[in-house]
């Protein structure tokens, strides 16, 4: 056996026999992965129920309820419509959440419209679920935008006649359709499965403390006189290093796959293309891999290590998106995510679960995940072995 | 000395601008027992360290049977055997588990590793706690396991840092005679120690170093000497003391002669040569001898002669 050989073997025995060890890379990632999907997740399948009220009871009023209630939602469509009887009837369902907002058309809507004079629809909320209010509004908006729309068009015609107005108002009305906010937050041909996403996403987080054992592990060993004691055998330094980070990456691809089998098959969480899952799965080690070992190289003892290794992990989490769902980020946190090598994993990870990407599809987020772990990694590698070597 | 086991020459090793070991030499021969006495600080620790390869000198040599010692993996390395003065172990692994791994390291495997592993473990009294976990075991058994794993690839050159250091005297006593069973065996050992009784029983020549030089070297009789101390022996009697005094004047190997009532004090190179005419003096002159303490120049007198310095301060 080869002294790499069995210098990763002993790691591999004494991490396992290391119930802590065992937790930050398998049982945390999965439990918080499955947490985070089952409950947050739900996110990417939000259902909102809206009331509409036809305080008016005109023609353009009566439309637009019409259009909104009886129309022929999909199965996922996440926003459903039902007519209430008054304004104080709206009140009492949003109060006790029989419905999540509510539209109301108050009365003289359609003849302060025709007349040129002000009027508003009256959006119901509750501060307590500001997104189904926005969902309101936003629905809300979209008619009085049309309606607005309709009324300039008419008004840069010489001869108006209130008939066509009105005739034109309720077609609009017809028209109006959800808005595209309200759309499911699907980003690719298939939903995100959210399990799928936070198990990734978690198991990358605990990655960066998992990879860091290699460097934190020979600061304990030349804390405790055990590495002098392996390099007064016929032992190169760079073997030691080799076998301790081999050791690591191994755990780490084990602990990244239990949460990939166990999401899949417990949860039914669907990845995507098992051979890009895997491809993925060891460039995300790599690249992750690097970085802790650079972050861990600039630490001199097991402490600091531990301290930069947390620190950095956070950052790169929120940078990178971890901690936000599927396609609910905001546009600058996504183009800061594509500075972050988890950044690229999970953009990596969501094409290939919701655009059933292959591996010929990825090859543009490995090289880069790739790319980080060259960079990194080659540095951190070359600072711990110059360490070693004293 | 012609064919040394191992040959220093002119170490040099700084840290940043301090430095630590400062051109020493010294050669240790096949089977010899060699001490390197100094206060903690004196460059001890460093100096062994480039003997077993650990650290780069920044200058000098180091040669082990003729083979260089290097910090890469050089064959030279597996004629060493390295007892640091730290629990070089791993806590949670058994005393046999690292005996394995270390083992493994050296290119031993299969049968022939196991063979040493009993070997080592009957040598340093562990054999039946050979599964316990290091951590349970008691600070001299974790010196112990320590010391075996040194010797588990028969190395021809041994070096102990300190063994005993926060050791209980009767595990202490047990290290101690194990190191002079292994020097009887031929062995050949670097013992680096700062308590000058070590030095005094186990090796055949002592190095003292102090500030990262080697100020002395040599057997404890040649120190002795080449400091100018003497043998004193302190004799009490019951008589006349004068007339004692005045006849142990003039037996050879006496220096001097210093009497204070019913006591004497007689100075001398060597005190077991001059004690037997001492007793033959007192009874010519029908004088009592109701007491005899010999006092012998120690280390710690050699150090502090040198070096204006006590050992453990």
């Amino acid at each position: 056996m080869s002294r790499v050989a069995v210098i990763t073997r002993l790691e591999l025995v004494r991490r396992i026999r290391n119930r802590s060890a065992l937790v930050t890379a398998f049982v945390a990632p999965l439990a918080i992965g499955v947490v985070f999907g089952v409950l947050i997740g739900g996110a990417g399948h939000l259902k909102f129920t809206i009331g509409v009220v036809d305080g008016d009871h005109s023609p353009v009023a009566r439309s637009f309820v019409d259009a909104v209630v009886h129309r022929s939602p999909s199965g996922n469509d996440p926003v459903h419509f039902r007519e209430l009887a008054s304004q104080p009837a709206a009140r009492h369902a949003v109060d006790n959440g029989d419905v999540d907002a509510a539209i109301v058309i108050p009365a003289g809507f359609a003849t302060a419209v025709m007349e040129r004079g002000r009027t508003q629809l009256v959006v119901l909320r509750k501060p307590a679920r500001p997104v189904s209010g926005q969902v309101a509004q936003s629905v809300a908006g979209g008619f009085g935008n049309r309606v607005n729309q309709v009324d300039l068009a008419l008004a840069t015609v010489s001869s108006i006649r209130p008939q066509a107005l009105s005739q034109q108002l309720v077609e609009a009305a017809q028209q109006l359709r959800a808005p595209l906010a309200t759309r499911d937050v699907a980003m690719g041909a298939r939903e995100v499965s959210p399990t799928a996403f936070y198990g990734a996403s978690m198991a990358m987080l605990f990655l960066f403390f998992t990879v860091s054992f290699a460097p934190r592990s020979l600061m304990a060993d030349r804390q405790q006189k055990i590495l002098d004691r392996m390099l007064a055998t016929p032992t190169a330094a760079g073997d030691i290093v080799a076998g301790k980070v081999l050791a690591v990456c191994a755990l780490s691809v084990a602990g990244f796959a239990t949460v990939w089998l166990v999401t899949s098959v417990v949860f039914g969480a669907d990845w995507g293309d098992p051979a890009a899952v895997v491809v993925l799965m060891v460039a995300t080690v790599a690249a992750l891999g690097g970085v802790s070992t650079f972050v861990s190289s600039l630490a001199r003892t097991e402490q600091q290590a531990d301290g930069y290794t947390g620190a950095v992990t956070f950052v790169l989490a929120l940078l990178g998106g971890n901690f936000i769902g599927p396609g609910q980020a905001p546009d600058v946190l996504r183009r800061v995510a594509m500075f972050t090598p988890n950044g690229w994993a999970l953009r990596a990870f969501t094409d290939v679960s919701a655009d059933a990407a292959g591996v010929s599809q990825i090859g543009r987020p490995v090289l880069v995940l790739l790319a980080f772990a060259v960079v990194f990694g080659a540095v951190g590698i070359m600072r711990v072995r110059e360490g070693v070597e004293q | 000395m012609d064919d040394p086991l191992l040959r220093c020459e002119n170490l040099v090793r700084r840290y940043r601008d301090r430095v630590a070991v400062a051109g020493v030499g010294f050669d240790i021969a096949r089977g010899e027992v060699y001490g390197l006495l100094g206060p903690n600080g004196a460059g001890k620790t460093t100096t062994i360290s480039m003997v077993a390869g650990i650290l780069r000198p920044d200058a000098g040599s180091i040669l082990v049977e003729g083979l260089p010692v290097t910090t890469g993996a050089g064959p030279a390395k597996q004629l060493i055997g390295l007892v640091p003065q730290d629990i070089a172990l791993y806590p949670d692994l058994s005393a046999v588990e690292n005996l394995q791994f270390f083992g493994r390291l050296q290119n031993l495997d299969g049968s022939r590793l196991q063979q040493r592993i009993d070997a080592v473990l009957e040598v340093v009294g562990l054999a039946d706690r050979a599964h316990d976990r290091i951590d349970d075991y008691s600070g001299g058994m974790k010196r112990r396991a320590n010391i075996a794993v040194g010797l588990l690839h028969q190395p021809h050159l041994l070096i102990l840092d300190e063994p005993t250091v926060g050791v209980d005297p009767q595990s202490r006593n047990q290290i101690l005679e194990s190191i002079e069973t292994l020097g009887g065996e031929g062995l050949s050992v670097l013992y680096t120690t700062h308590y000058m009784e070590e030095a005094e029983r186990l090796c055949d020549r002592v190095g003292i170093i102090d500030a990262g030089k080697i100020v002395a070297e040599g057997t404890r009789r040649e120190l002795v000497a080449l400091v100018g101390a003497h043998d004193r022996v302190h004799v009490s009697v019951s008589g006349d003391a004068a007339a004692l005094a005045a006849r142990c004047r003039t037996i050879a190997g006496v220096i001097e002669v210093h009497q204070t009532d019913s006591r004497l004090e007689i100075v001398s190179d060597d005190a077991g040569r001059v004690l037997a005419p001492v007793v033959e003096a007192a009874d010519v002159e029908g004088v009592a001898v109701t007491g005899v303490d010999v006092r012998e120049p120690d280390l710690e007198a050699v150090f502090l002669h040198l070096t204006g310095k006590a050992l453990r301060d």
